[in-house]
């Protein structure tokens, strides 16, 4: 009977922190950077360029000029666009592959162009530099939360399965 | 004359930049053969890194062996997640379910993953490639190459190269800094193993709740915890045992010869030789620094509220270069107090690093998703 209760209460401390905890991550998770937040309050098809927050997606293109970025460019860019298909990647999109240079300076990086030279693209005082660090210091926060609570999770969970199968061996042996 | 001279036609073409990576990868081969570091690692690689730096881009061109396997199997993470299978079929977690506790220290042995994150920003890489390169303290080969191609990151070669030789020289690296951060009574603090029986149902039910734990709050880890996981199931279920040491043995040793010398695409000069990479493996280092003195001070601070106290030792442990950390550690306790066995507790902390190194990689992943 004892041992039924000790093993009820371990499995209520299981779940209770489960249900508090999922709120909490979900709450952190809304509260991360997610590339899908983009608006098109206009319903043209482009994602709104106020919609799109500079840090989060900082690949933001807004190749025709009209005052909106791309829709087609509000996911993470990792690879090289080319917006107006003239046939060289777009020069902002070359944060991600910084070996690119603009040799005719006509303002688009060359895909011919590129150099073993690689530019750090976050130059050492500047906005975006001191943003990156913030950025960081708040996934250092998470993260060792983060990996705590689940490993915290695991533990009690370890000792529910010994409970459980010792339980198991004893009811047998009776 | 001509036609003789012809066949020196490509001479031309070799730069100073391949000399070095040449020179990269002749180190490589001696350190893995010579000084037996990662030698399943280090030898492919330091061969595909002279492979793909030979004049025309021969093993390395848009259609060449390398570059198919390169794509087949790290652009999609695939190989570093069938290794998985293999390194889970290798592990026994009975030492941390006998102790379960020992799981906190693998956890605060992956802080130097995070710190690392924050210098490599302070040092002005971006926060996808500071991510990439702070995963080197994962200190576990295929979940540096996991995340770091995730993030798009395009110093892949350097993190490899720096994840592998560190986790090669842990019994370098570890020693000094555990010193410098315990005492020596801390050192002399005796551990008491009580082997307690696990059930075998356990053995099997851990690697499935671990799984859907894990993938319930990191879903990013998911590919990673659940392969690790799967390898460690078909261990413990008891009735695949040609399959465990078919993953153990035969699939563990292709996906490495594969990965070492598809990972060697990244080799590249262009890619390696710059200020980056020397930055990028000083910061390989710190981390590994850094998540020495996580575990250990963890260790203490568990210490100034625990009756029982825990040799703090025990903490660089959870560490996840496995086994290797683990030995280190319990060498370090013997040359203190040659009656002090610390090698379960410390095993017991490695395997749970091997755990919260995935956990972490995929906490990474998931505040980019």
């Amino acid at each position: 009977m004892k041992r039924i209760k000790r093993f009820s209460a371990l499995l209520s401390l299981v779940l209770v922190l489960t249900v508090t905890l999922l709120p909490v991550f979900s709450v952190a998770a809304a509260a991360a950077p997610a590339h899908d937040e983009h608006y098109d309050v206009n319903g043209d098809g482009y994602c709104d360029i106020e919609g799109c927050t500079a840090f989060e997606c900082p690949e933001h293109k807004d190749v025709d000029g009209d005052g909106l970025c791309d829709v087609t460019n509000c996911n993470a860019c990792t690879a090289h666009k080319d917006e107006d298909g003239n046939g060289v990647c777009d020069v902002d999109s070359c944060k991600t592959c910084t070996s690119h240079k603009d040799a005719d300076a006509d303002g688009v990086c060359d895909s011919d162009g590129c150099t073993e030279e690689v530019i750090l693209t976050n130059t050492i005082g500047t906005p975006k530099w001191t943003a990156n660090i913030i950025e960081a210091l708040k996934m250092m926060g998470l993260g060792l939360l983060g990996i705590f609570i689940v490993t915290g999770i695991i533990i009690l969970v370890i000792y529910a399965l010994n409970r459980v199968t010792n339980t198991e061996r004893k009811n047998n042996n009776n | 004359m001509t036609e003789l001279l012809s066949i020196f036609q490509y001479f031309g073409s070799i730069s100073w930049q391949m000399v070095v990576m040449w020179i990269i990868g002749g180190v490589l081969i001696y350190l893995a053969i010579a000084k037996q570091m990662e030698p399943t690692l280090l030898l492919p690689m330091g061969f595909g890194t002279i492979l793909v730096n030979l004049p025309l881009d021969g093993a390395a061109s848009e259609e060449g062996p390398i570059t198919i396997l390169f794509n087949a199997g790290i652009a999609n993470e695939l190989f570093p997640l069938l290794l998985f299978i293999g390194i889970g079929a290798m592990i026994d977690f009975e030492p941390l379910l006998t102790n379960p506790k020992l799981l906190l220290f693998g956890a605060a042995a992956q802080f130097g993953i995070f710190i690392t994150l924050v210098l490599a920003s302070v040092c002005g890489f971006d926060i996808r490639d500071a991510a990439s390169i702070s995963i080197i303290g994962a200190a576990d080969g295929p979940t540096s190459i996991f995340v770091a191609n995730e993030l798009g990151s395009q110093y892949v070669g350097a993190i490899t190269v720096a994840a592998y030789s560190y986790m090669a020289l842990v019994p370098v690296i570890q020693p000094p800094v555990i010193k410098l951060v315990t005492t020596r009574k801390e050192r002399l603090i005796r551990m008491e193993y009580t082997g307690k029986p696990v059930k075998k149902l356990t053995k099997i039910l851990f690697p499935i709740v671990v799984t859907v734990v894990a993938g319930l709050f990191a879903p990013q880890s998911v590919a990673l915890v659940g392969f690790l996981m799967f390898g460690n199931l078909i261990r413990a279920c008891g009735v695949l045992d040609s399959l465990s040491e078919t993953a153990q043995k035969v699939l563990a040793n292709l996906i490495t010869i594969l990965l070492g010398i598809s990972v060697a695409f990244q080799m590249k000069a262009e890619y390696f030789i710059n200020v980056n990479t020397i930055i990028i493996i000083g910061l390989g280092l710190f981390a590994f620094i850094f998540d020495t003195v996580g575990g250990v001070m963890f260790a203490k601070l568990i210490n100034l509220f625990s009756k029982k106290k825990i040799n703090p030792m025990i903490g660089a442990a959870g560490i996840s270069a496995f086994p290797m950390s683990s030995r280190v550690v319990h060498k370090l306790g013997l040359e203190e107090d040659p009656s002090n066995f610390l090698l379960m507790h410390t095993v017991g902390a490695n395997v749970s690093g091997q755990i919260a190194s995935v956990i972490a990689g995929g906490l990474i992943l998931s505040f980019f998703a």
